[in-house]
C-alpha cells in the first residue's frame, strides 16, 4: 500500500494505476543505469546512499534506459532520511546526459525532493535554468526565458504539512507538451507552463538523483510510468515533403505511436494497388501525408501518392481507400514513347510538396507534371487551386520538390529531354523562375534539394569536372539562393572533396540529398556520395576558405571495389536527436561494407547494403562523426526515416546492375533489371543500437526504384513497382 | 552516374563504343602506340615539359607479375584502355603479357590486378633455342584504325562541361531553359562509323586481342579476361611474334627468329572470316614492333637483308619493295606524315636511317644519314613539334639520337638534332606531349646487368628533365608505353612500374 493517503488523496489504487507500466521490477536494477557504488536494490526499493566513507563530490543519477519521457504521467514513492537535514534528491524527466561532466550526470527538469521539505514539490531544472516553479507556484516561463508567476497554488507552509517525514510520500508528475504539473501525496504543489523555446525540452530521459554533500539516503519504489497517447487528442503529424522537412532530415519529430517497445507489433495495416503504369523502372514516388485535412466529409488523414505516368492519388490513411485521382494532361509533350532509357523515363519524376495548412485547414499540393507545368491542387478534393503555370521544359527529370517561404525548389539531372541539368526556384508570388546551372552530370539527390535556415538550397552536383574558376562544379556540393530582388538563383557556396578528380575519373558522384540540422548553436549539414564517405559541414561555409575542407570526412564505409554502380551511398541522408540530446546521422549504402570500417554495434555480414549510424561528437575542439552501429544486411539499403527512436529502413530489392561482363552496359536496361529484381523488405531498427525490431519479411511482394519511405501517426508507407502502396504500422 | 546528353554521353556509352569500334588513338593499343608505330602520344592532360620538370612526377606503383618460366621473367609494356565501364566500375586498364602464356589486366590507377589467366595451360613448353623460349611472351593489341591519330587539340577533352550561370525567367513564362527550348535544334543522330571488309559483329563489351604460344589469337573480354569467342588459329605453335596489331578488323603480326615451325614473315587474320594470309620472307623480319601500317592500310615490313616491303592490306600481296642494299635493316619501319607525303623511316645495321616516300617506294632513293651506331636500333619513334618540325628518335648503344626531317630542294632529308645523355642500351623512346621518355635498359654492358632507369627528356633539346633514379631494381627489355598521365616500364624480373603524378584517391 503506497503511502498512507485516504481514498481520493492521491494514493495509488488499482483504478488510478491503470495504463501505467512499472518501470522498476522491485528486485533488480534491470533497465537502470547508475553507479553501483551508490545505488542498490533492497526491500523492493531503489536505494541511493552516500556515507562518510564513500561520499559524493558531485550529484549522481541512476538513469532509466527503458525509454524516454515525452508526454507522460509518472507516479512513484520516495522516502528520504532526515539524518542529514540537507539531504536532497529528485526525479529527473525530459532530461539529458552530460557525458563531459561524468557518466551519470544529468541535465533537465527535476521534481525536487529534500529532507527539510523546503524544495519538495517544486519543479527545478538541474544544471540548467534552476528554480522554475517553487512549491505553491504556477509559473510561466516566457519565450525570452523570464519567469512569470501565474497563480498561487497554496501556501508553501501548508503544502509542507502534507509531506510525511521519514516516511513514504508519493510524487505524481504529468507532462503534456509545454505544461508540467506536479503533485505530492495528491496535492498540486507546482505547475509550469514552459514557453521558453530555447530552454525547454519536449522529451528526454528519466532518472533519480543522489545529491553530493554529507551522508544521505534516498529510497524509491512503485515507480509507474504511463505514456500519453498523443494521437488521441493532439494534431496528427504531417509528412508534407520528401525527406520529411525542408532540411531533409527524414526525421518525424511528431511521432508518438510507434516506439522501440512496440515496434515488434507493427503489422500490415492495408495495401492498395493503383492504376499507375510504370515507365522504365519508375512507378510510385514517395507518399506524402496530411494528418488532418478538412474535407467535405470532415477531417481526414490523407496520403498523397504520385505515379510516374502523370498521376496523383489521394488515399484515406485510416481505411486505405482511394479518395480521388488526378491525371495531368500531357498531350503537349508529344512523343511519350520510352526513348530516354532507364534514367530518363519521362512522366512525372518529382515527388510533389504540400504547403502547410492555410486558413480553413486547406493544404495545397505543388506538383510538376510531365510537361513541366507547376500545378497547385487541393489535398481535400484534387481540384486545381490555380491554373497550371509554366515552370521548366517538358520531359525533363526534376527531383523531389521542396518548399521554403513561398518558393518551390527542385533540380534536374541526367540531361533528360536533352535539357541542361539545372537548379530551379519557382517564386509563387511573382511567378518568376530562377535557375542556376548546368552543374556536373546533374543534381540527383533522391529527395531533391535540402534547404537551410537561411534559405540556401544545397545539392550534390553529380558527375562532372570540378573547376570553379571555369564555372564547373561537378562532383561537389553547391549552395544556391534566391536573390530576393531579381528572383534569380545565385551561387553562394560550394565544396568539393579534395579527391574530386578521382571521383570524376571513377564516376563516384557526390549525388545524395544532404541533411541539414542544428547542433549546439551551429547549423550543420551531412552529405555523401558513391565513393561511400560521409561529409560533415557547417552551412556557414561548407568547404572552408578553400572550398575543399569540410568539418569532418569519414573513412570509406563501403565500395572497396571502387564501383560506380551497386555500391556507395545512394539517395539521401538522415539525422535525428535522441532523448539524451545526442545528434545522430544515418547513411544508407549499397554493397559490401568496407573491410576497414568498424562500428561498436554491428549486426552481421553486410554484402548487399546497410544503414550506417554515426553520432556527432566533439573531439579535439572539432566535430566528428563517430561510428555507432551498422545495421543488418539489406538488399540495397534505401534512405531511412526516423520516428520516435525507431529507424525505418528498407532494402529495395531492385537490381542495380548497370553492367555485366557478358552484356556490358546493355545490362542497364529496364527489362534486364526488372527481371533480376526481387522484393523490398522494410525494417524497423532501434535507433540507439541498430538492433532489428521488426521486418516485413515477405509481405511486400514487389521491389521498387525511385521510391521512398514516409512516416506519420504510427504508419509507414512504401510504394512498389507493381503500383501497390503498402501501409505498415501499429493497429490502433 | 553518367547519363545521356552532353558530356555525360561519352562515358555512359563508352563501354559499347570501345567494344564495337576502333579505339581512339589516344590509347596505347599496340607496340609502338599506333598503327604507324610512331610511339608518339599526341596530347596528355598532365604530362608536359614543365610538369615533368617540376616536383611531382614519381613512381606511383609497381606490380610483380607471377612468372612461371625459367627462361625469362620479362613483362611486356602494357597495352592501355583509358576507360571501360565494366561490371566492377569505371576502369583504366593495362594489359600485360608475361612468359608462359600469362596475361594480366591491371587497374592502372591503383596498381591492382583486375584479372589474370593462363592462356594455354596445356601448351608444351617453348622449343627451339633459348632465345625462342625467352621471346615467346603473349603479345597484346586492341583494335585501332589505320588513320593517323589526330594532332594535339584536334580531339579529346570532350568532358570539359559547360560553365554554370544564374538566370531568371520572365513572370509566368517559366525558366529560361523553357524559353530557350524553341531555339534549340535537335541534333541529328550521328552515322555509325564505317569499317571496311567483313564486319565483326559488335559486342556489348570491349575486347583485347592476345596471341598465345600455341599460335591462337584470343579475343578477351577486357572486364574479366574471359574468351569473347573461341580462340582462332593464327600462327604455328611456338612462333615468336612481333607487333600484334588489329586494324580495321584484321590482325597483323610478324614472326621472327624462326621459332617453332613458323617461317619468318607477316601474317594477317581477318577477324570476321577467320581467314589467314601469309607473306613469307626469304630473310628474317627486322625490328621489335613488327609491321607498320600506312594510313591507307598498306602494311610495311623490313627485313634483315635490307628490304622494305609494302604489302596489300588483308591479302598481304606485295605491292612494292625497296631494296636498300648493304647492311640490312634492324628496326621496324615507322610511318609518318611530312608535308603532303607519307614517309617511312627505318634504321639499318650500319647505323644509317633510311627515309622513303611511301608512294615511290620501289623507285625512290632512300635518304640516308649516319647514326654512328654501334648497336642497332630495333624501332624508331617519330613525332612532330607544334611548329611542324618532324623528329625521328633512334636509340643507339649509349644514347638516344634525335634527327629532324628537313626538305632540301623538295626532297626530305634528315639532319642531326640532339644526342641525349649517356645511357646503357636505351630502349626505343616514346614521346608524350613534347616529352621523350626513354629507358636506360641496363642490359648487356654491365655484368651483371644494372637496374633500368627511366629518363624524361625535352623532346626538342634532349635536355634531361627528370629520371627515376633507383626506383627500378631490375634491367628492362620490353620497352615502354604510356598515356593518361602515366608511363609504364616492364622489367626483366617480372615487375611492371608505373610513373606519373599522384592523384588523391
Amino acid at each position: 500500500m503506497p503511502g498512507a493517503g485516504k481514498p481520493g488523496s492521491g494514493a495509488v489504487t488499482a483504478d488510478n494505476a491503470a495504463g501505467f507500466d512499472a518501470i522498476f521490477d522491485g528486485k533488480t536494477l534491470k533497465g537502470w543505469d547508475g553507479d553501483a557504488a551508490f545505488w542498490r536494490v533492497a526491500d523492493e526499493t531503489i536505494v541511493g546512499e552516500t556515507t562518510a566513507e564513500r561520499p559524493l563530490k558531485a550529484n549522481t543519477f541512476i538513469v532509466w534506459r527503458g525509454g524516454t519521457t515525452k508526454d507522460f504521467e509518472l507516479k512513484l514513492e520516495y522516502r528520504i532520511s532526515t539524518t542529514n537535514p540537507a539531504g536532497n534528491s529528485g526525479v529527473q524527466f525530459r532530461s539529458s546526459l552530460l557525458p563531459d561532466a561524468g557518466r551519470w550526470v544529468m541535465r533537465g527538469y527535476q521534481a525536487d525532493i529534500d529532507a527539510a521539505n523546503t524544495y519538495t514539490g517544486q519543479i527545478y531544472e538541474e544544471r540548467g535554468r534552476g528554480f522554475l516553479a517553487r512549491p505553491g507556484q504556477a509559473v510561466r516561463v516566457a519565450a525570452d526565458g523570464q519567469l512569470k508567476l501565474l497563480a498561487s497554488l497554496g501556501d508553501p507552509a501548508v503544502l509542507k504539512t502534507f509531506i510525511r517525514n521519514r516516511d513514504w510520500n508519493q510524487i505524481h508528475v504529468i507532462a503534456r507538451g509545454n505544461i508540467i504539473v506536479e503533485f505530492v501525496n495528491g496535492h498540486v504543489t507546482s505547475l509550469l507552463v514552459d514557453d521558453d523555446t530555447q530552454g525547454r525540452a519536449w522529451d528526454g530521459l528519466l532518472g533519480l538523483q543522489l545529491h553530493a554533500g554529507p551522508p544521505m539516503k534516498i529510497e524509491f519504489r512503485n515507480i509507474l510510468l504511463k505514456h500519453w497517447d498523443a494521437t488521441a487528442t493532439s494534431q496528427p503529424a504531417d509528412w508534407l515533403t520528401d525527406g520529411g522537412n525542408p532540411k531533409r532530415t527524414a526525421w518525424q519529430q511528431e511521432e508518438r505511436t510507434v516506439t522501440t517497445r512496440n515496434a515488434r507489433d507493427i503489422e500490415l495495416l492495408w495495401k492498395i494497388t493503383l492504376n499507375n503504369l510504370p515507365r522504365e523502372m519508375h512507378s510510385l514516388l514517395p507518399a506524402l501525408v496530411v494528418g488532418r485535412a478538412s474535407t467535405r466529409e470532415g477531417p481526414k488523414q490523407i496520403v498523397v501518392v504520385t505515379g510516374v505516368s502523370d498521376n496523383l492519388y489521394a488515399i484515406d490513411a485510416e481505411r486505405g481507400v482511394l479518395l480521388w485521382t488526378k491525371r495531368f494532361d500531357h498531350s503537349s509533350v508529344g512523343d511519350t514513347a520510352l526513348r530516354g532509357g532507364l534514367m530518363c523515363p519521362g512522366g512525372i519524376t518529382a515527388t510533389p510538396v504540400i504547403g502547410p495548412a492555410t486558413v480553413g485547414g486547406r493544404y495545397t499540393i505543388y506538383a510538376v507534371s510531365w510537361d513541366g507545368m507547376l500545378h497547385q491542387i487541393n489535398v481535400a478534393d484534387g481540384e486545381d487551386l490555380a491554373p497550371p503555370a509554366k515552370f521548366m521544359p517538358p520531359n525533363g527529370k526534376p527531383y523531389a520538390l521542396n518548399l521554403w517561404k513561398n518558393v518551390v525548389y527542385t533540380h534536374t539531372a541526367q540531361g533528360c529531354g536533352g535539357h541542361p541539368n539545372m537548379a530551379y526556384a519557382y517564386d509563387l508570388a511573382t511567378t518568376r523562375v530562377g535557375s542556376w546551372g548546368p552543374a556536373g552530370g546533374g543534381m540527383w539527390g533522391r529527395t531533391g534539394p535540402a534547404i537551410s535556415s537561411k534559405g540556401v538550397m544545397y545539392t550534390g552536383t553529380g558527375d562532372g569536372p570540378w573547376d570553379p574558376e571555369r564555372g564547373l562544379y561537378g562532383n561537389g556540393i553547391i549552395g544556391v539562393q534566391q536573390n530576393p530582388t531579381t528572383k534569380a538563383l545565385e551561387l553562394v557556396d560550394y565544396y568539393a572533396p579534395s579527391n574530386a578528380a578521382w571521383l570524376f575519373k571513377r564516376d563516384l558522384d557526390m549525388q545524395v540529398t544532404p541533411a541539414i540540422f542544428d547542433h549546439k548553436g551551429r547549423e550543420l549539414m551531412v552529405a555523401g556520395g558513391k565513393e561511400c564517405r560521409v561529409y560533415l559541414m557547417d552551412t556557414e561555409s561548407i568547404g572552408g576558405d578553400d572550398h575543399r575542407t569540410p568539418l569532418f570526412r569519414t573513412p570509406l564505409l563501403c565500395n572497396e571495389g571502387v564501383n560506380f554502380a551497386s555500391a556507395g551511398i545512394w539517395g539521401a541522408m538522415a539525422s535525428w536527436v535522441d532523448s539524451s540530446g545526442t545528434r545522430w546521422v544515418l547513411a544508407p549504402f549499397w554493397g559490401p561494407k568496407h573491410s576497414a570500417f568498424k562500428a561498436p554495434g554491428e549486426h552481421g555480414d553486410v554484402t548487399s547494403g546497410a544503414i550506417a549510424a554515426f553520432k556527432v561528437e566533439e573531439r579535439d575542439g572539432g566535430l566528428q562523426l563517430t561510428p555507432a552501429w551498422i545495421s543488418r544486411d539489406m538488399n540495397r539499403a534505401e534512405p531511412p526515416v526516423v520516428a520516435n527512436g525507431v529507424v525505418f529502413a528498407y532494402g529495395s530489392g531492385e537490381s542495380t546492375t548497370q553492367a555485366t561482363p557478358e552484356l556490358g552496359l546493355r545490362a542497364n536496361q529496364a527489362d534486364y533489371r526488372i527481371k533480376h529484381s526481387t522484393h523490398a523488405v522494410l525494417y524497423a531498427l532501434d535507433g540507439q543500437t541498430g538492433d532489428e525490431l521488426w521486418s516485413s519479411g515477405t509481405q511486400i511482394t514487389s521491389w521498387n526504384h525511385w521510391a521512398g519511405l514516409s512516416v506519420a501517426n504510427g504508419r509507414v508507407y512504401l510504394g512498389t513497382f507493381d503500383g501497390t502502396l503498402y501501409c505498415f504500422g501499429i493497429k490502433q | 552516374m553518367r547519363a545521356p546528353g552532353g558530356a555525360a554521353a561519352l562515358a555512359c556509352l563508352g563501354g559499347v563504343l570501345v567494344g564495337a569500334n576502333p579505339a581512339p588513338a589516344q590509347d596505347w593499343t599496340t607496340a609502338g602506340y599506333d598503327a604507324q608505330r610512331s610511339s608518339w602520344v599526341r596530347a596528355d592532360a598532365k604530362i608536359s615539359r614543365d610538369s615533368v620538370r617540376a616536383p611531382g612526377f614519381q613512381l606511383l606503383w609497381k606490380v610483380k607479375v607471377d612468372v612461371d618460366s625459367t627462361q625469362s621473367s620479362a613483362v611486356t609494356p602494357p597495352v592501355l584502355l583509358d576507360l571501360v565501364i565494366g561490371h566492377r566500375g569505371f576502369r583504366a586498364l593495362g594489359f600485360v603479357g608475361a612468359p608462359s602464356d600469362h596475361v594480366v589486366a591491371i587497374d592502372t590507377d591503383l596498381g591492382r590486378v583486375e584479372w589474370e589467366r593462363r592462356l594455354a595451360p596445356g601448351a608444351p613448353s617453348a622449343g627451339g633455342s633459348p632465345a625462342c623460349a625467352r621471346e615467346i611472351t603473349p603479345d597484346f593489341a586492341r583494335s585501332t584504325n589505320a588513320a593517323f591519330p589526330a594532332p594535339p587539340g584536334g580531339r579529346g577533352g570532350g568532358r570539359a562541361g559547360q560553365a554554370a550561370r544564374s538566370a531568371v525567367g520572365e513572370p509566368g513564362l517559366g525558366a529560361v531553359t523553357l524559353a530557350q527550348l524553341g531555339t534549340r535544334r535537335t541534333a541529328a543522330p550521328s552515322a555509325p562509323p564505317k569499317t571496311p571488309g567483313p564486319h565483326v559483329p559488335p559486342r556489348p563489351f570491349p575486347v583485347v586481342y592476345v596471341l598465345s604460344s600455341d599460335g591462337m589469337l584470343h579475343s578477351l573480354n577486357v572486364m574479366n579476361g574471359a574468351d569473347a569467342e573461341a580462340p582462332v588459329p593464327f600462327l604455328p605453335p611456338q612462333s615468336s611474334a612481333r607487333g600484334l596489331i588489329v586494324v580495321d578488323d584484321v590482325a597483323y603480326v610478324a614472326t621472327v627468329s624462326g621459332c617453332g615451325d613458323a617461317p619468318n614473315g607477316v601474317w594477317a587474320l581477318e577477324l570476321g572470316s577467320k581467314q589467314v594470309a601469309t607473306w613469307r620472307s626469304a630473310s628474317a623480319i627486322a625490328g621489335s614492333v613488327g609491321p607498320a601500317i600506312g594510313p591507307d592500310g598498306t602494311v610495311y615490313v623490313t627485313t634483315t637483308t635490307g628490304e622494305l616491303v609494302a604489302l596489300e592490306p588483308r591479302t598481304l600481296k606485295p605491292r612494292q619493295t625497296h631494296r636498300a642494299g648493304g647492311a640490312g635493316f634492324t628496326s621496324s619501319p615507322v610511318v609518318f606524315e611530312h608535308a603532303a607525303s607519307v614517309l617511312i623511316a627505318a634504321s639499318a645495321r650500319d647505323g644509317r636511317i633510311h627515309l622513303l616516300d611511301s608512294h615511290r617506294l620501289a623507285s625512290s632513293k632512300a635518304t640516308e644519314s649516319l647514326n654512328s651506331a654501334s648497336v642497332a636500333a630495333a624501332a624508331v619513334a617519330s613525332w612532330a613539334a607544334p611548329d611542324g618540325t618532324r623528329w625521328l628518335l633512334v636509340p643507339r648503344a649509349g644514347a638516344i639520337v634525335a634527327w629532324k626531317v628537313v626538305d632540301h630542294d623538295g626532297v626530305p632529308t634528315i639532319q642531326p638534332g640532339w644526342v641525349s645523355r649517356d645511357m646503357i642500351t636505351p630502349l626505343t623512346p616514346i614521346v608524350i606531349s613534347g616529352v621523350v621518355f626513354t629507358v636506360s635498359s641496363g642490359e648487356f654492358r654491365a655484368q651483371p646487368s644494372s637496374p633500368a632507369v627511366l629518363y624524361a627528356l625535352d623532346a626538342t633539346t634532349g635536355k634531361e628533365l627528370w629520371n627515376s633514379g633507383t626506383a627500378m631494381t631490375s634491367s628492362a627489355r620490353g620497352g615502354l608505353s604510356g598515356g593518361g598521365g602515366q608511363v609504364y616500364v616492364g622489367t626483366n624480373d617480372g615487375t611492371l612500374y608505373a610513373f606519373g603524378f599522384p592523384m588523391e584517391h
